[in-house]
């Protein structure tokens, strides 16, 4: 650097511990690695060296035709002036700061400016002395830094879980969002906020105890608690802490996260009271229950169970079901099973018997069900086991009345028969020497005694009617014998045939209607409607001339038959009573018959799995014969 | 009796005497040739018959009426064992009985009956009843009238 840029030389000349002086500063100047300034106090640049040229990206010449502020950044012009007015008003000895220059292509110089002034003996400032320092590199790292900073907050922002750092104290300095929303603080200051605090009364001394624990051992805390709200809701949170150390090994804060658990432990809640009340309707069922390994062996069994079977817990572990089953039963118990096992069918229910520890047979309804891995792999069977021996035993004891039962009804039946054709024989016998007697021997009869013989063939007569339905009724109720399809319409066709005479006496007027093809004994079904038939002839109202009307309708699976007279009806209280043996609800010399005609229908009715119901209705009878409906056939 | 043709003979089997005196009578009545013989039930009945071919000559079995209901062998072992008889081919074999069920009919109609007729009520009915079997299974008609 020449004398012509040192504007100080003429005070020095003729001196030379000055000069001297002046040279170590003029060095100091030129040489310095920090941009050196000497500004005048008109604010122009008196002196500049190479540094601060460099800094500034500016050569000297320029710069000595500006002052600082010229160069300076508009926003930090003001500040500029303001600082140097104190700097010169002799307010401020020297001040510090960190501004921005413009170089010469307008860029951001960043610069930390230390500046002073230089007076005369009288205090009057003559120059400012400034020390630039080129902040750059410093300034980057700074920004990145900060860069860095807001990008994590950012994410910390956005964590599902929370976050925190707290002072050695536990005094929270930081919390993300989710760390507040966590604890339910929303917006809350932190200062002072102890997250201590926000543990619910059952769980903190707990906790306080794990933190001791953790910071003992100066290892990581990790806990589960529950956290009670500001508005007093309660929710389950996982946490962490660790210590940040500093150089010293000493607590410099804590940093840590916080998660919402509380679905997943209201989860598990859910799960555990699920197998606990599993277990406690498990063992405390009134019906026995195992868990069966596909092998056969017991795993798990109640008390029931074992109680069922006789043996003690452990006893019944050591064994498998085949052991305990009744060999009769086993084959039909494992093909079931292989039959789960291979997928064919999901569950079965069994009747089988077990072996009690006593030996006896116990009679159990065996329900069963699989349980697999999430391969398909079999687990265990789940095994319900029903005591029914008493079940059983009452079913034998039905099955040996029913066919005790049986047995007495076919007795009775072949009793009738043979009692009917027995009696039928002298009856004929007595019918034949009356009209002999009465024929044949009529001159030496009185009077009285012909009266007598009267009485007599007609006492015969019913006892005849009632002879040959006892025997209609007898072979009602055996079985039907072969079944085919009736047309009922030849049926009922043939039934006013065969009334012949009677229909045209009584001037009876009939109608039918169009009736269905059913499955049975042809001449059963003939028999019961001509029973019918009769009936509503028979019990028409005497001065009327009987009026009956034959009708079908569908039922449910059903055809309904119904046969309406018009007649003198059935009182409401004997409809029940009309289908028994013998009944008869009028005298024989108001309507004839032996009592046996409806009770003969019912024998064929139920023979034919139908029903027949006397109607609810105002006028007259109707009788109403539900059979079985043969739909795929009916048309054929 | 030798020289005379064999009279026409009606084998009737029936435990009931009453009955079968009944039968005879409304035969009688209803001016039947022939006479009824009765028997009343399996043993005699074959003794009948053997003695009956032995004596061919001067009998001629022309029909049985047979009753189901016997002591002993019933009616329907009976008319099996007449079946099976050769001798009795061309013999006609009528059932006579109270029963009406058509499982006994089918029955007898398996083990080889001509014809079934249940017994009618009155004594009317039977006179009228073994005229028109006699009418159906009788072979000769008009030997009636030259008999009477």
């Amino acid at each position: 650097m020449g004398d012509p840029t040192w504007p100080f030389g003429a005070t020095a000349q003729g001196c030379d511990a000055l000069h001297e002086a002046r040279e170590i500063f003029r060095l100091s100047f030129e040489m310095s690695l920090v941009g050196m300034a000497i500004v005048g106090t008109d604010g122009q640049y008196k002196a500049v060296n190479q540094t601060l040229c460099d800094i500034l990206g500016r050569n000297e010449k320029d710069l000595l035709a500006l002052g600082p502020t010229d160069i300076t950044h508009p926003d930090d012009v003001d500040r500029d002036r303001a600082l140097i007015g104190g700097l010169l008003r002799g307010e401020l000895p020297t001040y510090r700061i960190d501004k921005r220059y413009l170089d010469r292509d307008g860029n951001t110089i960043w610069v930390a400016l230390h500046a002073s002034t230089v007076s005369d003996v009288n205090g009057t400032p003559l120059y400012m002395v400034g020390q630039i320092e080129d902040l750059r590199a410093t300034k980057t790292a700074l920004n990145a830094a900060e860069r860095t900073e807001t990008e994590l907050k950012t994410l910390a922002a956005s964590l599902p879980i929370g976050i925190y750092r707290s002072d050695p104290n536990g005094r929270c300095v930081y919390a993300n969002t989710r760390w507040r929303e966590i604890y339910g603080i929303g917006e809350v200051a932190l200062g002072g906020w102890e997250w201590i605090n926000a543990i619910h009364d059952d769980d903190v001394d707990r906790v306080l105890a794990e933190i001791s624990a953790a910071s003992k051992s100066s290892g990581p805390f990790a806990s589960s608690f529950r956290v009670r709200w500001p508005n007093g809701d309660v929710r389950w949170v996982q946490a962490t802490a660790n210590a940040v150390l500093d150089d010293e090994g000493g607590a410099r804060g804590f940093v840590g996260s916080v998660e919402d658990i509380t679905d997943r432990m209201h989860g598990d809640q859910l799960l555990a009271e699920a197998t606990l009340r599993f277990r406690r309707a498990f063992d405390n069922a009134p019906i026995g229950m195992a868990l069966v390994a596909p092998d056969g062996g017991w795993l798990t069994v109640n008390a029931a169970l074992t109680q069922l079977l006789g043996y003690a817990e452990h006893d019944l572990l050591a064994r498998t079901f085949q052991d305990i089953t009744h060999p009769d039963d086993l084959d039909d118990d494992l093909a079931l099973l292989h039959q789960m096992l291979d997928g064919t069918i999901e569950t079965y229910s069994l009747e089988k018997r077990y072996l009690h520890r006593t030996g006896r047979t116990v009679w159990v309804n065996l329900s069963v069900s699989l349980v697999q891995d999430a391969s398909g792999a079999p687990l265990y069977f789940v095994s319900q086991i029903e005591d029914i021996t008493d079940r059983k035993h009452a079913e034998d004891r039905l099955t040996t009345y029913a066919q005790r039962l049986a047995s007495t009804n076919n007795e009775l039946v072949e009793f009738t028969s043979v009692a009917a054709h027995d009696l039928a024989e002298p009856l004929r016998v007595i019918e034949g020497y009356l009209h002999l007697l009465s024929t044949r021997c009529s001159d030496e009869l009185t009077e009285e005694a012909r009266t007598f013989i009267a009485h007599a063939v007609g006492g015969a007569e019913r006892l005849q009617h009632l002879i040959d339905d006892l025997l209609t009724y007898s072979r009602a109720t055996q079985s039907s014998g072969a079944s085919s399809l009736v047309d009922l319409n030849s049926i009922l066709e043939h039934n006013v045939a065969a009334l012949g005479i009677r229909a045209i006496e009584t001037n009876a007027k009939i109608t039918i209607g169009d009736l269905p093809v059913v499955a049975g004994n042809e001449r059963q079904l003939g028999q019961l409607f001509q029973n019918l038939l009769s009936n509503a002839l028979t019990f028409s109202k005497p001065e009327e001339a009987p009026c009956v009307d034959i009708s079908a309708a569908r039922g449910e699976g059903t055809w309904v038959i119904s046969v309406a007279d018009r007649g003198i009806g059935i009182p409401a209280e004997h409809r029940d009573r009309v289908f028994g043996m013998f009944k008869r609800l009028h005298g024989r010399d108001d309507y004839p018959g032996t009592g046996i005609g409806l009770a003969i229908c019912r024998k064929v009715v139920e023979a034919h799995n139908g029903t027949i119901e006397v109607a609810d209705v105002q006028t007259g009878t109707t009788l109403r014969v539900s059979l079985p409906d043969r739909p795929a056939r009916h048309t054929e | 009796m030798t020289t005379q043709p064999a009279r026409n003979t009606v084998l009737v089997v029936e435990d009931d005497v009453l009955h079968a005196d009944l039968l005879r009578t409304a035969w009688n009545e209803a001016g039947l040739p022939g006479s009824i013989v009765v028997t009343s039930g399996a043993d005699d009945t074959y003794e009948f018959i053997d003695s009956h071919l032995a004596h061919a000559a001067t009998m001629a079995l022309r029909l049985v009426l047979l009753d189901l209901n016997l002591p002993g062998r019933d009616g329907r072992e009976v008319l099996r064992d007449l079946r099976s008889d050769p001798r009795l081919d061309a013999i006609p074999i009528v059932i006579m009985s109270t029963s009406n069920s058509p499982t006994d009919m089918d029955l007898c109609a398996n083990f080889g009956a001509d014809g079934y007729v249940v017994k009618p009520h009155s004594y009317r009915a039977l006179v009228a009843e073994v005229a028109a079997i006699a009418h159906v299974w009788l072979p000769d008609p008009t030997a009636v009238r030259a008999s009477r």
